[in-house]
């Protein structure tokens, strides 16, 4: 028999084990291409900064909270950034959660702002990405992009 | 399909914040629901308001193993069948203080603790409750829940010791349980 949790688990793994392990607002980087490893950012940031093509878009003040009182099985965006200017042209397809609200500025350095981040898709409000766009995921460099909303589910864990 | 990722970083601060060992579990909540959502597995109690007894209980069990939760109604639901009991404390991990929560996988441990009763270990069953006699909004349900089988080393069950013939007044303990925690996963 394999040791069962009981369904609970998934509120304690989205409020106890996401929510709180990030900032009241973070930071959310877009990037275009293959969403890689989370391992593979944190040991080859400098193949991630804000120097790459693949770099889209970098929004701050991204707050991310576990709705109803917790009774939810996933968190929701609940405070969004302003629209932000994409730092490239491309199509997003992944980003990072950062669990701090390292700016723009931060991004571009040979050193990773930190190593406590999530990876996760992007699409756009048809998809299930993680961070979602309206109508697309396509930025183009100086126009400014909003999120549209976005979801960290446990439902399938 | 879509997957989400922790970062190496991420993972041992999520490991520790799902046990909340030595950790109140808060103000009291709206529902079993809410209060699950921050009740870590070895959460302790915290002053009078919710006793100083302990919220996490666990148990060393004999008699048919559940094959789900739907029995397991609340923490009186199989308690003719409990051997032994570990127990967290207030805001101290109390019989679980050899246990290693912040690296993955954790390594569930105990102190020695005496057996109540006599009989053939078959299951554990792990509880998390939610404040004095495990009362939200008046019911006795349980915020979190885990069960595993119990069998001597050699017989794959998911927890093994060296002999299932538990006898009342003896001292036991939980020894290197370990639990790999998802870092990722598909929705």
């Amino acid at each position: 028999m394999t040791i069962l949790f009981h369904s609970n688990i998934r509120n304690l793994m989205i409020g106890q084990g996401i929510v709180r392990g990030l900032a009241s607002t973070v930071a959310v980087t877009i990037y275009s291409g293959a969403q890689p490893s989370a391992a593979t950012i944190a040991s080859t940031w400098s193949s991630f900064n804000s120097g790459n093509a693949s770099f889209l878009a970098h929004f701050n003040g991204v707050g991310w909270t576990h709705p109803i009182d917790g009774t939810t099985t996933f968190a929701s965006i609940t405070t969004f950034p302003a629209p932000t200017p994409a730092v490239n042209t491309g199509t997003g397809a992944w980003c990072i959660v950062w669990t701090t609200n390292p700016l723009l500025a931060a991004m571009g350095t040979g050193t990773i702002p930190t190593t406590s981040f999530l990876v996760g898709p992007v699409t756009n409000l048809a998809g299930n990405g993680i961070v979602r766009f309206n109508p697309n995921t396509d930025f183009t460099i100086a126009v400014n992009a909003t999120i549209a909303d976005g979801t960290i589910s446990a439902s399938s864990t | 399909m879509a997957t989400i990722e922790m970062s190496p970083g991420f993972v041992n601060g999520y490991v520790t914040r799902m046990h909340s060992l030595s950790t109140f579990t808060g103000a009291p909540a709206s529902s079993i629901l809410s209060r699950a959502s921050t009740s870590g597995l070895l959460t302790s109690t915290f002053n009078s308001n919710y006793s100083n007894t302990s919220n996490t209980y666990f148990y060393i069990m004999k008699g048919t193993v559940p094959v789900n939760f739907s029995t397991l109604v609340n923490f009186n639901a199989r308690s003719a069948d409990v051997l032994i009991t570990y127990v967290t404390a207030s805001l101290a991990p109390g019989d679980f203080s050899p246990t290693i929560a912040n690296v993955n996988p954790s390594n569930i441990t105990t102190n020695y603790v005496n057996a109540t009763a006599t009989g053939t270990a078959t299951w554990f069953w792990w509880t998390q409750r939610a404040t004095v006699g495990g009362s939200v909004n008046g019911t006795d349900a349980l915020v979190q829940q885990v069960i595993g089988t119990v069998g001597i080393i050699g017989s794959g069950a998911d927890l093994e010791i060296p002999s299932v013939s538990i006898v009342s007044g003896s001292a036991y303990r939980v020894n290197n349980l370990r639990l790999s925690w998802p870092t990722s996963w598909v929705f």
